[in-house]
């Protein structure tokens, strides 16, 4: 099997990409580059601008946010095979919320922005699922912000 | 004083009649023209009259009748009219000559006369020519200037191809006219006055028929005429449009494509060509009406010359030689009647078509001429203060754009404005820079008006970068240096000429009014830099650039440009030298995994199949194409040798499947054909009928065109970047076996277009940096790219090559509008240019608008410190930024705070904080 339909394959099996014609798909991947990123180097950094989206094909990638600039970034999270990385930022052309690192060898593919936005504007299917994942994340983070408000107020009363 | 009399003339509104522009342009040219025309009557008369005597003297025996008979030559007399006592003065008798000598005498004076006629011909036809080309362009240099003092404003009215066609071809057929406008008239006239009262002289009633009909022709004729060229006007109007409309086309084509507009601007096409074609077909048919009215009253003549005249004679009162003389005389009239008819048609036609263009040209509120005046004088810097006082600026439907604007200005002060879109912060900015007239108030510095301020003043001492990002194509070191151009400052150098400037350059550019400025001269004023000259030029380019953080861009964009080492033969072996250096760092370093150097042993990877086979560039010019290489007999041989023409043909297969699976529907401009390295999106459409064809016949049976369409397509291919799984250790094995074959004992046309890979030669077919690498960086690998051009960077510092490969980025050609640079590059050379020019204001109106914030902060800042003098860095000067992220305000020492066109708030942005509510949530 080649590259490329593995490749394809990848991007089958991640929901936003799921409801895309095949040949479509094919398309995505072909103009896209397969990059190995060394252990220990950095994909892009906080605040960077965002010009590609990364989806994880093997190896593992640590997450790191600085609550502060200047402060050192701690590690919120690892991504591993399958996982997207920065696709919201390359949607709202908004600088990079955190920096990620390659745990080990890392291989990704890389999405260019353009190439994203061109697949958007194309199909609908695509924007709607784009969409549907947004909505889901901001859920997401509403539920976590409540609980988290909740556990606070817990805390305050507490003390 | 001869000075100011061009400024006033050129601030007059231009001449709306054409002919008395003409008169007043060309009057002395005019007469003398006339003149020599009235000359040249003299020897076509006598051209006239001499075959007559040829014929019936020394031929036909006239004055001959003995055979010692002589008669006279050449003699040369005067005699006057009878009234005035008819004496006659001789002044040369001539010669007696006998009949034979006689013959050749006048036989050869009728050669002289054919050549003398045909000199006058020739002075005059090509006086009338370079008249008119003379006057040619000095329209189109008058024209051409007026539109560089337009208002602004007019701009937005106007479309730039309109203009360009009315200058470039509207008046290319005023060229031809001008020549003729005075001489033509007078002499058809003149021809026709003769003939005239010669019929006159014959017959009295048949002159009276001949004026009638004459009269008709002269009366109706014009009259028909209006029609056409009021047709002819409205075709010139559509045409313009129609220019202009596709000039729209061509400049919004991706609003086309991204509204799927194409059909509505087909539809509104073929209205316009409609229409276009009906006033057309119109004149088309009215010009031949004309055209046939015109010969039959040229023919109904000599139907009433016969039953009139014939009457007359048949009555006696007219002989028959005076008919047929009349009747001889009339056929040479309607040539010089018709002439003086069309010649009329196109002058009214002409005055129509220039008075259209010419009111386009008179346009209110043009700057006058003498703020425009090229100064070679050093321009005083500017200080005090400018003082504003209730500013306010329509646009052209007349709602506000900014409106009671009061405040001081310090040239010198460092301020940011800041205020929502078409908060009127913005507007402001353009009125100080000129670029907006003010509907009323003032703006004066020290006490004068700002406005009256002459554009060396303006434009020498205030710097401007606005947001718009238009950049006229030419190299990016004449882009950085244009700001600095307003005046030739040496004597001109005409050394990068190749041939040489005509020796009557200046004197016809005075004849035909155009500006004496030499071009050729060095324009670029480097006392204003900062420098002293010319060789200093590229350290200040490189601090802006390093300032605006394109710096890298710039060498980057060195690193793809191709060398010649012919011309640049010892940069060429420096970099030969560089390669070699980075080999041997190379070895053994991080780099190793970034790059894959050229090894005839190897196949390089990251390389196309093409490179690998070939394992060299092109020789010349033309680069070595995939269908050139399939199509070279050499190579064929070669590749059926190995059975690798099979393989590549299963692969070509492939390739052409996965295209038309991935491509087949996209429209051809799509951006994702980029990504497609081995086809065109042209060529795409070609394949599916070959594929068909290759499948059912297979490679065997296949026609060879067919054949290598297929085998083209593998050339391209990478498997490291298309990752199709297209070839194995095997397939390479043979392609390294070719390629041995390939270089073993090839034959001389192979050789000839062909240089293999040499380390110690540099390639002109190849980029710098593929030069220096000798290889080719690692497909897939994090920021290689990056990483190859930073190691690359570092060495051509140590080797001190850093300068000569900035300044060949700087001859990067940037493209029709600076396209070939991103909008965020365009802004910051826009930016790199105003620092360059060593102003005492630079105004910056929203200029970085399409970098990101953080790189517009840092550019702030840094531009900031150059303004205050922080770094020892040139002279200190005042700033105007309209900001775009207003949080770098509070790095100004005063921000201005616009909100629904006006001032609301003007302080120090610490005062601001405390106290203005509208500032905090902007700042924040």
């Amino acid at each position: 099997m080649s590259k490329l339909t593995e490749e394809v394959d990848l991007l089958r099996s991640i929901p936003m990409f799921a409801g895309m014609p095949a040949n479509k798909l094919k398309l995505l991947a072909f103009a896209s580059d397969h990059i190995t990123v060394a252990d220990g180097d950095m994909l892009f950094n906080q605040g960077d601008d965002a010009d590609a989206a990364y989806i994880v094909i093997e190896g593992a990638a640590d997450v790191l946010v600085a609550s502060e600039a200047g402060a050192e970034p701690s590690r919120v999270a690892q991504l591993g095979r399958n996982s997207v990385i920065g696709d919201m930022a390359i949607l709202a052309d908004i600088p990079r919320t955190a920096s990620v690192r390659a745990e080990g060898e890392l291989e990704i593919l890389k999405i260019s922005r353009d190439h994203m936005m061109d697949m958007v504007k194309d199909s609908p299917t695509l924007a709607l699922a784009v969409l549907k994942e947004l909505v889901e994340r901001l859920a997401r983070t509403t539920h976590d912000l409540s609980e988290a408000k909740s556990e606070l107020a817990g805390l305050k009363k507490a003390s | 004083m001869a000075k100011e009399d061009e400024y006033d003339a050129a601030n007059k509104p231009l001449e709306t009649r054409l002919m008395r522009f003409i008169w007043r342009q060309t009057r002395g040219e005019q007469i003398w023209l006339l003149f020599v025309i009235i000359i040249s009557m003299v020897p076509y008369f006598l051209i006239l009259n001499l075959p007559v005597k040829i014929i019936n003297e020394p031929i036909q025996g006239v004055g001959f009748e003995t055979a010692t008979a002589t008669q006279t030559f050449f003699d040369l007399s005067l005699s006057l009219p009878e009234f005035l006592g008819g004496a006659g003065f001789t002044l040369y008798e001539g010669m007696q000559l006998e009949r034979w000598p006689y013959l050749i005498a006048l036989s050869c004076s009728f050669l002289a006369l054919v050549c003398v006629n045909g000199l006058f011909k020739f002075y005059i036809n090509t006086y009338k020519g370079r008249l008119g080309e003379r006057m040619l362009r000095r329209m189109r240099y008058n024209l051409v200037d007026r539109v560089l003092r337009f208002p602004i404003s007019h701009f937005k009215r106007v479309k730039g191809s309109e203009v360009a066609s009315m200058v470039k071809d509207e008046v290319e057929p005023f060229g031809e006219f001008i020549g003729d406008a005075y001489v033509q008239p007078v002499y058809l006239g003149g021809q026709a006055l003769v003939a005239f009262v010669f019929i006159l002289q014959q017959s009295m009633w048949l002159g009276m028929i001949a004026v009638s009909i004459i009269a008709v022709q002269m009366v109706i004729i014009p009259w028909l005429r209006k029609r056409v060229l009021e047709l002819g006007r409205q075709r010139q109007l559509t045409a313009r449009l129609l220019s202009g409309r596709i000039g729209e086309i061509v400049e919004g084509i991706t609003s086309v494509h991204v509204n799927d507009t194409s059909n509505y601007e087909r539809s509104e096409l073929a209205n316009r060509l409609g229409k276009i074609f009906f006033i057309r077909y119109e004149l088309y048919q009215r010009k031949f009406f004309i055209k046939f009215l015109n010969n039959f009253l040229a023919q109904l003549t000599p139907f009433l010359f016969y039953v009139v005249g014939g009457y007359f004679a048949i009555r006696g009162t007219l002989n028959v030689g005076q008919l047929l003389g009349v009747i001889n005389a009339y056929k040479d009239l309607p040539t010089p009647i018709n002439g003086l008819i069309q010649w009329d048609q196109k002058r009214v036609d002409i005055d129509i078509k220039y008075a259209q263009i010419v009111e386009q040209f008179n346009v209110t509120g043009m700057s006058d001429s003498r703020l425009q005046a090229a100064t070679t004088e050093k321009v005083e810097p500017l200080t005090g203060t400018i003082e504003v006082s209730n500013l306010q600026v329509t646009d052209d439907t007349g709602s506000v754009l900014l409106q009671d604007a009061d405040f001081t200005l310090p040239v010198d002060g460092i301020t940011a404005a800041i205020g929502p879109l078409g908060s009127g912060a913005g507007v402001m900015a353009n009125a100080l820079a000129g670029l907006v007239n003010p509907s009323a108030g003032r703006l004066r510095i020290n006490g004068s008006s700002l406005t009256d301020l002459p554009q060396s003043v303006r434009g020498r001492r205030f710097a401007y970068a606005g947001s718009e990002s238009y950049l006229p194509q030419m190299t990016l070191l004449d882009s950085l240096l244009y700001v600095n151009k307003h005046a030739p400052l040496t004597e001109p150098d005409y050394s990068c000429l190749i041939e040489p400037l005509h020796p009557r350059t200046e004197l016809e550019a005075k004849a035909a009014g155009n500006t004496l400025l030499n071009y050729y001269s060095d324009w670029v004023d480097y006392d204003a830099m900062g420098i002293s000259g010319p060789d200093e030029v590229l350290p200040r380019l490189r601090d802006v650039l390093d300032l605006v953080e394109m710096d890298e861009v710039v060498t980057g964009l060195a690193m793809r440009q191709r060398l010649d080492p012919e011309e640049t033969p010892q940069l060429c072996e420096k970099l030969v030298e560089v390669r070699s250096t980075l080999r041997q760092r190379i070895d053994g370093s991080q780099l190793a995994n970034l790059v894959e150097v050229w090894d005839r042993e190897t196949y390089n990877e990251h390389a196309t199949l093409a490179e690998n086979l070939i394992f060299g560039t092109a020789a010349q010019a033309d680069e070595l194409t995939a269908a050139g290489i399939v199509e070279n007999e050499y190579v064929r041989e070669v590749l059926s040798k190995t059975g690798l023409d099979r393989d590549m043909f299963e692969m070509g297969i492939e390739l052409a499947d996965t295209a038309i699976e991935l491509f087949a529907d996209l429209s051809p401009d799509n951006p994702f054909f980029e990504q497609l390295n081995f086809m065109t999106p042209e060529e795409l459409e070609a394949y599916p009928p070959v594929l068909l064809r290759a499948k059912e016949e297979g490679f065997d049976k296949l026609g060879a065109t067919d054949r290598n369409m297929l085998l083209q397509l593998p050339m391209n291919y990478i498997e490291k970047r298309n990752r199709l799984k297209l070839m194995d250790a095997s397939t390479q094995t043979r392609i390294l076996e070719a390629r041995k074959m390939l270089h073993d004992n090839p034959p001389a046309d192979f050789t000839d277009a062909v240089t293999a890979y040499d380390v110690t030669l540099y390639s002109p077919m190849e980029s710098v940096q593929d030069n220096i690498l000798f290889g080719r960086i690692a497909q897939g690998v994090q920021n290689a790219q990056e990483q190859v051009q930073e190691a690359i960077t570092d060495l051509l510092k140590e080797m001190g090559l850093e300068e000569e490969i900035f300044s060949i980025g700087l001859q990067f050609d940037i493209g029709t509008g600076g396209k070939r640079l991103s909008e965020g590059q365009r802004q910051r050379i826009i930016l790199a240019r105003g620092l360059l020019k060593g102003s005492d204001l630079f105004i910056v109106n929203r200029g970085l608008n399409s970098l990101d914030q953080r790189s517009q902060e840092r550019l702030v800042k840094k531009v900031l410190a150059r303004a205050r003098g922080d770094e020892g860095l040139g002279r200190p000067f005042g700033l105007l930024w309209i900001l775009t992220a207003p949080h770098i305000a509070t790095e100004f020492d005063k921000v201005m705070v616009f909100d629904r066109q006006r001032l609301k708030s003007y302080d120090e942005p610490s005062a601001l904080q405390e106290n203005d509510d509208l500032y905090r949530s902007l700042v924040s």
